[in-house]
């Protein structure tokens, strides 16, 4: 890494509750022309038990700093360059194959984003939940069958005795994704990684699959990173938020300060794309022009400078590092800063509470 | 399932039908007219004439010929007095199937090993090692990589016997030269085939579940990139059996494969066009059984067959 | 970033009025692409000559076609003079015969680069000719069948209905006759020559490529960007001109090239067995037979053609892998 490193004055140890700690994460990708810096010193925590979100538009690196944790990267053409992934005060980018087995479908486990693609279409769906419990707790075939029935039971499907003997055709994209839910959640893991868990699925059948992820999460006090781009299904399940932009965070802070506090232009931008019913105003939906910088070659300025409204020149020399705003609400914003002139910042970031119908 | 497996039959008839017509038609425009030929015995003639049945008009022979070769009469020799076709292949199938098989067999054993390896270290050196062995192995036509084995092993060093079919020893050489091939082919299909299910989602499923990446391997990769070279198995049973031609005749072999080379050879028509229609009734119902069985294996078919069902309100 | 208290990180920067500057969007910036952006076809031909297999192919081929053109009208022997005073000599050589009869005339005497075979023919002169032969059909052989294949393969696909139907019937009929089956019964029936070989692989070999075609059409004609041009009112000559051809001529290419060596195969398989071309004229295949009856006393008249059989091939197939990933949409952009 030869940029400078803008947070460094923010890199704090690892929080003392943290179940997971990620520092100054930085991964790449590497293709023909050149590499593709895909994660560019990420930091994230989370709490045991504790719901987070990490929103941000597709190629921010959300799914990437993901796969990250779990070692689940191709290992032909992606690499993690820098950084650590500390879990239970281990760092997991020290462990070796074997031991990130152990630790996979176990302790941390995963849900992605397509069930149509995600279950071995020659396999029976039961099959496939009951191998990870055979390879985790180490029960009889019998004894795995039994449970895996439970379990989808549990996961809401109806009938689980004929289910459990079904190929995943057979299921539709709401089951396949409780059956996913089953295999991450059979062995009681301390954090769930669900990657745009409820993308591919309807509307009606999103609310239930959220609905059954919180249930679990109490039930069995799971951690959880629900990376999404869908505002609306952060506002339901998590209390903390992370916005990516370009492969960082540029905002962090409660689900609140997210939505009603926003200090980056970006994330006020997601929030403005919003659809609201209560909108009085027939009016368009709001995008953020333009598209998020080629990550080949990243600016060298803030990443999101080119698409901002407010952008000043000191935003195109210099990448913003996290400034503080109050309590665990900080963002990347050089508008953020606490001696920069008022006059530059936009009312919306002055406000105590905002209302996007008030603004634009 | 039963539907598709008699669409399949149905094809096949069709198939043979087609062939069996061309083959007829073709004895009709023999360059010459061989049956007339001085050195045809009238023995072998008059046996012509009746398994033909040259007097009679062209439809009721065609219908004949038909008749015949369901009896499973597959004709007699132009030129060797009171030799059937029949007869020639039940003496010399044996050991073209014998022959067969075992090449068959070892290209497949080992062609599924490299391709599964060769996947498995993509962009590594055990990878362009299986590459390469591939490559070559489908540029080298058998008859070449027989006459070489035969010159190297048989004629310089001495150390396999050049010839016949009289034991394990006998069989080393041409086993290698046929199977070579198919070897490098089912290698290939397998890589690739196997390289696309590894970048499936499932597979990360897999892995996400903490299985050890032999368990990914066999558990979700291997069934499901072995199907498509289910379906080539049929194309590859034709390729082995032209094989056998070839191999057979260059190390000796009493087979059929030999026996249809000399026929060409000296221009035994009714032999040749005998033999080819066993040839192509062999191999369309290999094609048959190959299809059948991919229908079995594959549970996608299946499911389509039980979604169909189930659309019907036959269940769920 | 969580133990930091609100304000502390304010980093030492002082804020001058230029750096103060608003400068708002900057719409030519946020749109940038960084990565060099590339037709279909450029970046086809990097991921070719990046792939050093292919390239060695590529450059193989072509020395085998222009000795083909050429070797033959440059050698002072030809493919078919018998010579039966210098038979079956090994590469490099000359007989005492001819040697003296140079001697006599005062001519310089051209050594036979590849020996002779039984009958005193040059061998140098033979297996290029045996190129042209080889090179030629594979060539024919493929290029007809692809021409047919587009043609049925393409009405099948495009106007579907009643002519896919009977097409399909017809192809899945005819798909079960084994190739090589067919081809020898022809040749036995037509006798051997270059056209007959043609027209015996042609025969079924069709059929391959129409499947193919007609596959890919199918695909394209249900792609969201050939019904938005008909949708936009693209005629069906537009379509299939603008949209279709270039979409499929990749995977043809590929095709065609990964089919030569299978032609080149039968030709060689056919020739083999005795069914092929007859001699005087030669192809690759004849010059194996020739020279596997005699590899026991004379293998270099085995090993050469066997050679050239092998690395033509070879090339082909290296060049049609280097194609296929070159060339395929679905790998375009990876490695």
């Amino acid at each position: 890494m030869t940029e400078t490193k803008p947070n460094e004055m923010t890199g704090t140890p690892a929080a003392e509750d943290a179940l997971l700690s990620i520092r100054d994460l930085h991964v790449e990708f590497k293709t023909y022309g050149g590499s593709i810096r895909a994660v560019r010193g990420v930091d994230l925590d989370v709490a045991a038990g504790e719901c987070i979100a990490v929103v941000g538009e597709s190629g921010c690196g959300k799914s990437v700093t993901a796969k990250s944790i779990l070692q689940l990267l191709p290992s032909h053409n992606s690499e993690v360059t820098g950084g650590q992934i500390i879990f239970d005060n281990v760092d997991l980018l020290q462990y070796n194959d074997r031991e990130m087995q152990k630790l996979r479908g176990n302790k941390i486990s995963m849900i992605f984003q397509d069930p149509m693609t995600s279950l071995n279409p020659t396999m029976t769906v039961g099959r496939q939940i009951a191998e990870v419990l055979i390879k985790h707790q180490h029960l009889s075939r019998e004894e795995a069958r039994k449970k895996t029935i439970e379990y989808l039971a549990m996961v809401g499907i109806a009938n689980p005795e004929k289910r459990y003997k079904e190929y995943p055709d057979r299921l539709s994209g709401g089951m396949r994704q409780r059956v996913m839910i089953a295999i991450a959640m059979c062995c009681n893991p301390r954090l769930l990684l669900a990657d745009e868990p409820t993308t591919a699925l309807d509307v009606t059948i999103q609310a239930q699959i959220l609905d059954l992820m919180r249930g679990l999460q109490q039930q069995f006090n799971t951690a959880i990173i629900l990376i999404t781009h869908d505002l609306g299904v952060v506002a339901n399940m998590a209390r903390r938020v992370l916005v990516f932009y370009a492969g960082k965070v540029v905002e962090e802070g409660m689900a609140d300060d997210i939505f009603y506090r926003p200090r980056h232009p970006y994330t006020w931008g997601l929030i403005k794309s919003m659809p609201r019913l209560n909108s009085e105003k027939k009016e368009d939906l709001v995008s953020i022009e333009g598209t998020p910088p080629d990550l080949f070659a990243p600016p060298k300025g803030c990443a999101f400078a080119a698409r901002c409204d407010h952008a000043i020149q000191l935003c195109l020399e210099k990448d913003p590092p996290m400034f503080n705003i109050e309590g665990r609400h900080c963002a990347a914003c050089w508008l953020a800063m606490e001696n920069m002139p008022d006059a530059l910042r936009p009312a919306w970031m002055k406000a105590e509470k905002v209302n996007v119908e008030d603004f634009d | 399932m039963p539907k598709y497996i008699l669409k399949r039959c149905i094809i096949a008839v069709f198939t043979l039908l087609v062939l069996i017509t061309i083959i007829f038609f073709l004895v009709r425009l023999l360059p010459g007219d061989p049956f007339n030929d001085p050195k045809v015995t009238d023995e072998v003639r008059a046996r012509l004439e009746a398994y033909y049945g040259m007097d009679k008009p062209l439809i009721q022979q065609y219908f004949a010929y038909l008749g015949n070769l369901l009896k499973g009469d597959f004709g007699v020799s132009l030129i060797y007095t009171g030799r059937s076709v029949n007869s020639t292949i039940a003496q010399t199938f044996p050991y073209s199937a014998d022959l067969g098989l075992r090449a068959l067999g070892l290209a497949l054993v080992v062609g599924l090993i490299l391709g599964t390896l060769a996947a498995q270290k993509a962009g590594r050196v055990i990878d362009y090692v299986c590459v390469l062995v591939a490559i070559i192995g489908v540029s080298m036509p058998d008859f070449i990589i027989g006459a070489l084995l035969k010159l190297i092993f048989a004629i310089k060093l001495r150390v396999l016997p050049a010839g016949l079919w009289n034991g394990f020893s006998y069989t080393i050489l041409p086993v290698v030269a046929l199977s070579f091939y198919t070897l490098a082919l089912i290698t290939r299909l397998m890589r690739s085939s196997m390289l696309e299910v590894i970048h499936q989602d499932y597979i990360l499923t897999a892995k996400a579940k903490g299985l050890s990446n032999f368990q990914v391997i066999w558990r979700h990769q291997i069934r499901n990139s072995i199907l498509p070279i289910v379906t080539v198995m049929g194309p590859l049973v034709a390729a082995v059996l032209t094989g056998t031609f070839v191999i057979e005749s260059m190390y000796a072999i009493p087979g059929m494969g030999k026996f249809y080379v000399e026929s060409v050879h000296d221009l035994d028509y009714t032999m040749v066009l005998g033999m080819t229609a066993f040839y192509g009734i062999f191999l369309v119902s290999a094609n048959l059984v190959v299809d059948i069985l991919y229908g079995i294996v594959d549970p996608r078919i299946k499911l389509a067959e039980s979604k169909q069902k189930a659309d019907d309100g036959e269940e769920g | 970033m969580t133990e930091t208290i609100a304000g502390k990180n304010t980093p030492n920067i002082e804020l001058t009025d230029e750096l103060l500057q608003r400068v708002g969007k900057n719409t030519e910036e946020m749109n940038k692409v960084v990565r060099p952006s590339l037709t279909y076809w450029q970046d086809a031909w990097i991921k070719l000559r990046k792939n050093p297999v292919a390239t060695l192919g590529l450059i193989i081929l072509v020395i085998y076609i222009l000795m083909a053109i050429f070797a033959p009208m440059l050698t002072p022997y030809s493919y078919r003079t018998n010579n039966s005073r210098a038979m079956n000599l090994e590469p490099m050589q000359n007989s005492e015969d001819e040697i003296a009869a140079a001697a006599e005339s005062g001519e310089k005497l051209a050594p036979h680069i590849f020996g002779t075979d039984q009958m005193g023919r040059d061998l140098w002169a033979r297996t290029w000719m045996g190129a042209r032969v080889s090179l030629f059909i594979g060539l024919a052989v493929v290029s007809i069948n692809t021409v047919i294949g587009c043609l049925v393969g393409g009405v099948a696909g495009y106007f579907g209905g009643r002519a896919d139907m009977i097409i399909m019937r017809i192809i899945d009929v005819l798909y079960g006759i084994p190739m090589i089956i067919l081809a020898i019964l022809l040749m036995v029936v037509m006798g051997s020559g270059i056209v007959s070989l043609i027209v015996a692989m042609v025969a079924i070999g069709w059929i391959s490529s129409a499947r193919l075609v007609r596959g890919q059409v199918l695909q394209l004609k249900s792609s969201e960007y050939v019904l938005a041009a008909k949708t936009l009112g693209a005629s069906d000559m537009r379509v299939i001109i603008r949209h279709m051809l270039p979409n499929i001529s990749g995977i043809l290419i590929t095709n065609m090239t990964m089919a030569i060596p299978n032609a080149i195969f039968n030709e060689a398989f056919l020739s083999y067995i005795g069914i092929g071309i007859a001699a005087p004229m030669c192809s690759w295949g004849l010059l194996a037979r020739t020279g596997a009856a005699l590899m026991e006393i004379y293998p270099y008249q085995l090993i050469i053609p066997a050679f050239f059989i092998c690395t033509t091939m070879l090339s082909l197939n290296m060049l049609g892998d280097g194609l296929r990933d070159a060339l395929d949409p679905k790998m375009r952009g990876k490695y």
